[in-house]
């Protein structure tokens, strides 16, 4: 295998330098200085690999810089910034984003009262450590990664998640992330990563997700003729499906239990192949073909190449994706339509991202801890008449929509506390990371000792996923999409489970005597903010006109957990 | 221009009769419509030929030759036999022998020729009669244009129930806004969950009423769009709880025999479903049958899933034309595509260039066939249909004016149907 890797290399490097000119030239074609630096012929070997910040960046300075970019076109446009966000914004905003959750209220008031000059880099490091981090990073690769279709939804995918979960929860460089994903071999019981294979059913089903999710890049209109409007060829489609073509489905069967898996030298059924297909060589977009040993599989090379220093592709598609998610908007959008027609805002910065992204060894915590620290990032949501029009260059944060998982682990952070009577800090707070499993040194994590493992983790994520599923729109809908529809605002109003709020203020009764008090917790558990004195005075006098006080409060808790400022991540 | 200020506070209670028009809400797309016009005013109304469409949308893509259009003479065009029909000289596959018997009351459409051949640009070519983000504008599904064009209103139920599997954006308002978005009911058998509040009615009352006063600090201060939305939403689901009439979500209402006549599957209780929400005066129902992305082992699943098809539609033309709603009811059939007409492998791809749908109900003249694919079902010889013709069609039959502009939020003018389209007239005649 080793010998076949060399082999390409050689050729490969000469054979993309025209392409990569190409590409960087229109990636980064909106600074005119830039632009005329690289128009020079591309000839020989060093003329062109000079790239913009080739210096290795701390994420504190590549926040920096993502600020200089982004004033930069402000300024342009005479659009003026939205002041810093308030710290119970910030920290809303930032629990949100990265643990998928709102603070649980005994969080809330220390960090507000906390008086240090670095306390939001502290929170950001602090919430990329939790478990929590790791569960909403795997909602997310999930989505990305298991096909929503029937015969992918008839199976479990246990393993599948808790392999995601391990790498998140282990910060594994993206490069070996990617690198599990693409070579699992095994059966998906021992390898949680052989699920992504496995779950494709066919050649063109794989080429087509994962050359969106991971170069973001859509080639599939291309399956069947030369993309509309793309530059992406019918060769580019089934030379980087070629890749794809000798991944087998395993299957065994162990006391009537059936057991699947994936490889690349095993003797079973190819994954289908769809009528369209036409052969072509295994080659990388941009037309290089690899020399390839037939006997050994490809995917290992596909992710060589994906992750090499000459991919412009891979590390951007991830640092577009992420930035969507914190920003609420891609520099590039559709995230998975990069390509040189169609730049998006900022191109230089995604180029900077994407390269900082891969010097600083594809590390993920590193990328978010940028964003995050970035004025960019911390600035309010709160528009100026002078910039509310703007919509994509960052003047203000947007407002973005709960996903369903993140709506549904909200409800119960704010539930929860009425499910003990001491407050619970321990289920509540952000927990620390379990016993760093196997999978830290880049092994499969342990295999389950027993299926009833299994079982139990299945059962304990399934009010989650049921949830999600009752509020799941569209595929990877836009940040800022509101998608609740009337099924989904009866749930939140009707259903029994909203009204465990009674028991919330219960608890929160007992330890705070003054109903202004219990109003003013019950704004920390749900708003991770103190009410106004408008929300006061609106809240107090309901509380009043109510013949039963109690339930008066379980009507606020409601109230605020149907709101829009609840439902949204501002 | 017309963009709504969330600085003006709404009145109090004022929610709790949203949905009575002119509650301005913020379209997903940033783009509304700057017209008030209703088609209710417009002499294209007095000239609709149907009051309310059920659209069956056959999900994946069916095939035209093993279902409506079949190729006896041509082997590869597909194994299934074409059975004679109520109407002499139409023939239709074998898989369907309850609507064989009722194919006077269908026209034939055996000339679609559209041109995406990928199931969600499809999906949203057909649903909206625009191309994927076209001119980079959001462009309303034809339920929404529909909502919005004849829906009451003052309806307690929303004009516009999608029964499908899956939510995405083709069945989406676009620049009509969240007011004209479609219910979506994912399981016909359990219709619309939680429409009963806990506690006595004037307890809900007063927790919205409590909401509604908490709104305004949000909405004041951050200015976004969503809390239109969300109290648009909110509006609707409030009327919809308080209506006698969401009982025509439960279709466990109807007798055994009834349910078995259309079928006891997702499909067949979802046309029930569709009958009883049209009796309820809901204006557009979309029926899914998902499936029919039939690449691989296409002749086992297409036998399975016109074996669901063929008694749920049989069924409800037929139960609507008892109960006197056919003539102002239109049905169409429908995929986002076609499939290629000769097999690849054991399957079949996706095809646009030639396909078939079908017109039902709404008086036009059934047991035709309009339109022509050649020998070999590949592409059109006669009456090809675009996508526009198609849309233009429905608009017509629905007394929707698909020739009139509308102007968009930053003054652009746009149609509901793309350029010179070309009804299809042969639908009466």
């Amino acid at each position: 295998m080793t010998g076949s890797r060399t082999a390409f290399v050689g050729s490969y490097r000469l054979g993309l330098m025209a392409w990569l000119v190409a590409s960087s030239l229109s990636f980064g074609g909106a600074n005119a200085a830039e632009t005329s630096a690289v128009r020079k012929p591309p000839v020989g070997k060093q003329t062109t690999t000079k790239k913009p910040a080739a210096k290795k960046l701390s994420a504190a300075e590549l926040a920096r810089q993502i600020d200089v970019h982004v004033a930069r076109s402000l300024d342009a446009k005479k659009i003026p910034t939205s002041p810093r966000s308030e710290d119970a914004e910030f920290m809303r905003r930032v629990y949100l984003d990265v643990t998928g959750t709102i603070p649980p209220l005994d969080r809330v008031e220390p960090f507000l009262n906390d008086s240090r000059s670095d306390k939001r880099a502290r929170l950001i490091d602090e919430l990329l450590g939790t478990e929590e981090y790791a569960r909403h990073m795997t909602d997310q690769w999930r989505e990305f990664l298991i096909p929503n279709t029937a015969a992918s939804a008839r199976r479990r995918h246990e393993t599948g998640i808790q392999w995601l979960e391990a790498a998140f929860r282990t910060n594994r460089p993206y490069d070996e992330f990617v690198r599990g994903v693409l070579t699992a071999d095994g059966m998906q019981r021992n390898n949680g990563a052989t699920t992504f294979l496995l779950t494709h059913q066919s050649l063109d089903e794989a080429t087509d997700r994962l050359s969106r999710v991971l170069l973001g890049v859509q080639i599939t209109c291309a399956q069947c003729h030369d993309h509309p409007f793309a530059d992406w060829k019918q060769d580019d489609y089934w030379g980087t499906a070629a890749f794809f073509s000798k991944v087998k489905h395993q299957y065994e069967r162990i006391e009537r239990v059936e057991h699947y898996g994936v490889s690349e030298r095993g003797e079973r059924k190819p994954m289908m192949v769809p009528p369209s297909h036409r052969v072509v060589p295994p080659t990388f977009l941009g037309g290089t073909r690899p020399q390839l040993d037939p006997d050994e599989p490809y995917l290992p090379v596909f992710v060589d190449w994906l992750s090499s220093a000459e991919n412009p592709y891979f590390a951007r598609a991830f640092a577009n994706r992420l930035w969507r998610k914190l920003m609420g908007r891609g520099l590039v959008e559709p995230v998975d339509d990069l390509r040189e027609a169609n730049p998006g805002t900022h191109p230089e910065l995604l180029a900077l991202l994407g390269e900082q992204f891969r010097r600083n060894g594809f590390d993920v915590h590193y990328l978010i801890r940028a964003v995050a620290l970035s004025e960019t990032y911390q600035r309010t949501s709160r528009s100026l008449d002078a910039n509310r029009a703007d919509a994509e260059w960052y003047s203000h944060m947007p407002v973005k929509v709960l996903t369903p998982y993140m709506l549904g682990d909200s409800i119960q952070t704010v539930m929860l506390l009425g499910d003990t009577p001491a407050a619970t800090p321990a289920t509540a707070a952000p927990t620390k990371p379990a016993t760093p499993p196997a999978a830290a040194s880049g092994k499969p994590p342990a295999e389950p000792s027993a299926d009833d493992q299994l079982k139990a983790a299945q059962r304990a994520r399934s009010t989650r996923d049921q949830f999600a599923s009752f509020f799941r729109g569209e595929e990877n809908p836009a940040p800022t999409l509101y998608e609740t529809g009337m099924p989904q605002a009866l749930r939140l109003m009707n259903s029994q489970d909203m009204f465990r709020g009674s028991r919330v203020v219960g608890v929160l009764s007992q330890k705070n005597k003054q109903p202004e008090k219990v109003i003013e917790q019950i704004y920390l558990a749900a708003l991770a903010r103190r009410p106004t004195g408008d929300e006061r005075r609106i809240v107090l006098g309901y509380v009043k006109s109510q013949p039963d006080a109690t339930r008066a409060m379980t009507d606020v808790v409601w109230a605020l957990l149907n709101g829009t400022e609840f439902v949204t991540n501002h | 221009m017309n963009r709504p200020d969330f600085q003006v506070p709404l009145s109090r209670r004022e929610w709790l009769r949203l949905s009575t028009a002119g509650v301005a809400t913020a379209s997903l797309s940033g783009w509304l419509p700057a017209m008030a016009a209703r088609a209710s005013e417009t002499k294209r109304a007095a000239e609709a030929r149907a009051k309310r469409i059920v659209v069956l949308w056959m999900d994946g893509g069916p095939p035209h030759t093993d279902t409506f259009d079949l190729k006896p003479d041509v082997a590869e065009c597909g194994i299934f036999k074409p059975i004679d029909t109520k109407v002499p000289g139409i023939q239709i596959s074998e898989l369907l022998p309850r609507f064989s018997k009722i194919v006077d009351r269908a026209a034939i459409v055996r000339s679609m020729s559209t041109i995406e051949n990928e199931h969600n640009r499809a999906r949203v070519h057909l649903r909206t009669g625009f191309r994927d983000s076209q001119g980079g504008v959001a462009w309303p599904s034809l339920g929404s244009i529909c909502s919005q064009e004849i829906g009451d209103p003052n309806a307690d139920l929303p004009s516009y129930v999608a029964i499908a599997e899956r939510r995405d954006k083709s069945f989406a308002p676009g620049f009509l806004g969240t007011r004209h978005q479609p219910l979506f009911v994912t399981n016909p058998s359990k219709g619309v969950e939680n429409l009963a509040a806990p506690g006595a009615p004037e307890q809900l009352a007063a927790r919205l009423d409590l909401l509604d006063d908490l709104e305004q600090g949000f909405a004041r201060d951050y200015r976004s769009p969503i809390s239109g939305d969300h109290k648009t939403v909110y509006g609707r689901a409030v009327q919809m709880m308080r209506s006698s009439k969401a009982k025509a979500f439960d279709v466990t209402q109807e007798s055994d025999a009834m349910r078995e006549r259309y079928g006891k599957n997702r499909f067949g209780e979802g046309c029930l479903l569709a009958r009883r929400l049209l009796e309820a005066d809901v204006k557009y129902v979309e029926v899914g049958l998902e499936g029919w992305d039939t690449h691989f082992e296409n002749n086992d699943q297409i036998k399975k899933l016109c074996g669901t098809l063929d008694p749920g539609m049989t069924a409800l033309i037929t139960d609507l034309e008892e109960r006197g709603l056919l003539d102002d009811t239109l049905v169409v059939w429908m995929g986002e595509f076609g499939r290629t007409p000769k097999f690849k492998g054991k399957g079949r791809d996706h095809y646009a260039k030639a396909w078939t749908t079908l017109f039902m109900g709404a008086g036009i003249t059934g047991g035709q066939v309009i339109g022509r694919s050649d020998a070999t079902g590949a592409t059109v010889e006669d009456r090809p249909v675009s996508v526009q013709d198609f849309m233009a069609t429905i608009c017509g039959i629905m007394g929707v004016d698909c020739e009139k502009e509308v102007v968009l939020a930053d003054g652009r003018p746009v149609k509901f149907v793309d350029k010179d389209p070309k009804p299809i007239t042969e639908l009466y005649r």
